[in-house]
């Protein structure tokens, strides 16, 4: 079946911020969810409602206020509920933030430690939290709250990013800069695309108010950036992000520099990521290096070549069959190019002629990749150019439009997958917990987690 | 795009969409796509520098020419109107691609 009955629809103000979520069955509003905003941009209400036309019995609107500090930062998330609209509404609090300067010390009630880019990495419920570098967590947990660079994730693919909104899955904001064409600068090319996010470095950059980034570093302007209370901390690498089963990669944006163990700078190689290439091909093992070599475990295949296939194919990333949405902002995370129906897909699409499967992530696109015949074709091919040339042959990849084969496929891919292999060894496995202790804020009152 | 059609569709007509590549914001980059109902859509990656023209291969690391795209580059640099030795230096760009052998 091409499609399906239910969508999502999305409504924005005419200053470009989202206000309504509508999600529809047939043609009728199933739930939908309402945001409103104060004249500076702060979201100050949120309205939800499972059945509005009461169609199944459960119309139930329910409603959430934040109340915010004069420094702008939420401190009270209040809810309120009442059915009848005859009486006053019924409210209690259910959330309260605490902060100390600019840095997050309690969220939702619950203390939490934070990185150099305000992401919440652990609290006192005992859990962890580790991202790529644009923020997709590494293993999913429960969203509303707080989670990467000071964002609060309303749900997968949508972080609130104070003047805008944000997808961690695709890397970018929602809609773009707020200030305008004039925040673009002629001598920065990574500022015309007005969605980016961080111009490209969100390992060492965040954007607490989702119009200005900063140097995780501290070396901004206060005024924008609001880095008072930021402090490096100590011995802390700026690259590694932990995992929690206890490895970790080190996540590397544009024009990063990799380091060791807090050791310095490595000279120029294949880990020099001042080099373009080497960063691109680091980023994209640090964002996926995991998820791929256990889809190339179970299929006998190396991480190398997994990598460089879903690369090549999906164009590093940014392809339409990864970087495009359907249903109103959901990713489609097809790094494999996947004909739909497809195995492990949450979803179809069509682009450009072609009915395509869709993906949760890139982990699970894997997975789909494993699980359909390219899988079973290269199960235990271990070598790059056998692998490729097995799928070329069988016409499953690199065939043109006349039914010729692409020339230089089975090479690019061989190349792609070396390329990668030898860069592997710079994403280093670390064991070592991130949310140590920072001196700037030993005097603080109040416990920090251990 | 009308610089990478000309050798896109060489072996049958092709989709060209824009392909963003972060780390190369020198130049453009597009995805060759037509409706395969077998397999991968995909035909390849292209890259033009967008001021002299040039289209790469951007799979294959490898610049491509034909007597029509130097047409088109021709009119490009004209209407640049860029002096030979900028010329000379911009057309020595190349884009984000791992060359055959590359370690």
């Amino acid at each position: 079946m091409r499609g399906r009955p239910h969508k999502s629809v999305l409504s924005s103000t005419v200053e470009n911020k989202m206000n309504s979520q509508t999600s529809t069955s047939n043609g009728y509003p199933r739930a939908v969810t309402e945001y409103a905003y104060d004249p500076n941009g702060k979201r100050v209400m949120k309205e939800t409602n499972p059945d509005p036309l009461d169609m199944n019995n459960a119309y139930n609107p329910a409603w959430e206020f934040y109340f915010y500090s004069i420094t702008g930062q939420k401190l009270v998330t209040m809810d309120c509920n009442d059915p009848t609209a005859i009486t006053l509404p019924s409210c209690w609090v259910v959330a309260e933030n605490t902060y100390f300067g600019s840095k997050l010390l309690v969220s939702n009630g619950v203390y939490v430690v934070t990185d150099r880019l305000g992401s919440v990495r652990a609290n006192t419920q005992g859990e962890k939290f580790a991202y790529y570098p644009f923020g997709e967590e590494r293993t999913t947990t429960v969203d509303s709250r707080d989670k990467f660079a000071t964002y609060f994730r309303d749900t997968v693919g949508q972080d609130y990013a104070d003047q805008r909104y944000y997808n961690a899955g695709v890397g970018r904001f929602w809609s773009v800069d707020p200030g305008g064409i004039a925040t673009a600068s002629a001598s920065d090319p990574t500022s015309w695309n007005r969605y980016a996010y961080v111009g490209g470095d969100p390992v060492n950059r965040f954007d607490p108010s989702g119009s200005y980034w900063c140097y995780a570093d501290g070396d901004d302007d206060p005024k924008t950036c609001k880095m008072a209370g930021f402090g490096v901390m100590a011995g802390y690498s700026s690259v590694y992000v932990p995992n929690p089963e206890g490895g970790g990669y080190a996540a590397a944006g544009a024009g990063a520099v990799m380091a060791g163990e807090g050791t310095g700078t490595p000279s120029s190689g294949p880990c020099d990521t001042t080099n373009a290439l080497n960063a691109q091909a680091i980023s994209w093992i640090s964002q996926h290096g995991v998820d791929a070599a256990a889809a190339a475990k179970t299929i006998g295949s190396t991480e190398a070549f997994i990598l460089g296939l879903s690369a090549v194919e999906s164009g590093w990333g940014g392809g339409d069959f990864v970087t495009g949405t359907y249903n109103n902002g959901v990713p489609i995370n097809n790094f494999f190019s996947q004909h739909a129906p497809a195995p492990n897909e949450n979803g179809t699409v069509t682009i450009n002629g072609n009915y395509m499967a869709t993906y949760a992530s890139y982990a699970a696109s894997a997975t789909g990749f494993d699980m359909s015949k390219s899988g079973s074709l290269i199960t235990n091919v271990q070598n790059a150019t056998a692998a490729a040339t097995i799928l070329q042959n069988a016409g499953l990849y690199g065939i043109n439009p006349d039914g010729s084969k692409v020339a230089g496929f089975v090479s690019s891919i061989a190349t792609t997958a070396a390329f990668i292999a030898n860069r592997i060894p710079c994403v280093q496995l670390n064991t070592r917990v991130q949310y140590i202790e920072q001196p700037a804020f030993a005097s603080c009152s109040g416990s920090v987690p251990t | 795009m009308a610089l990478a059609s000309e050798v896109a569709n060489a072996h049958g007509p092709v989709t060209l969409s824009e392909n963003q590549r972060p780390f190369d914001p020198d130049f453009y980059y597009f995805a060759a796509t037509w409706p395969n109902p077998t397999g991968s859509p995909v035909a390849g990656h292209y890259a033009v520098n967008p001021w002299t023209g040039d289209v790469w291969d951007a799979d294959g690391c490898k610049r491509l020419e034909s007597p029509s795209l130097s047409k088109l580059q021709d009119a490009v640099r004209k209407k640049s109107g860029l002096g030979r030795s900028v010329y000379s230096k911009l057309r020595a760009k190349r884009p984000l691609c791992i060359e055959k052998g590359q370690q």
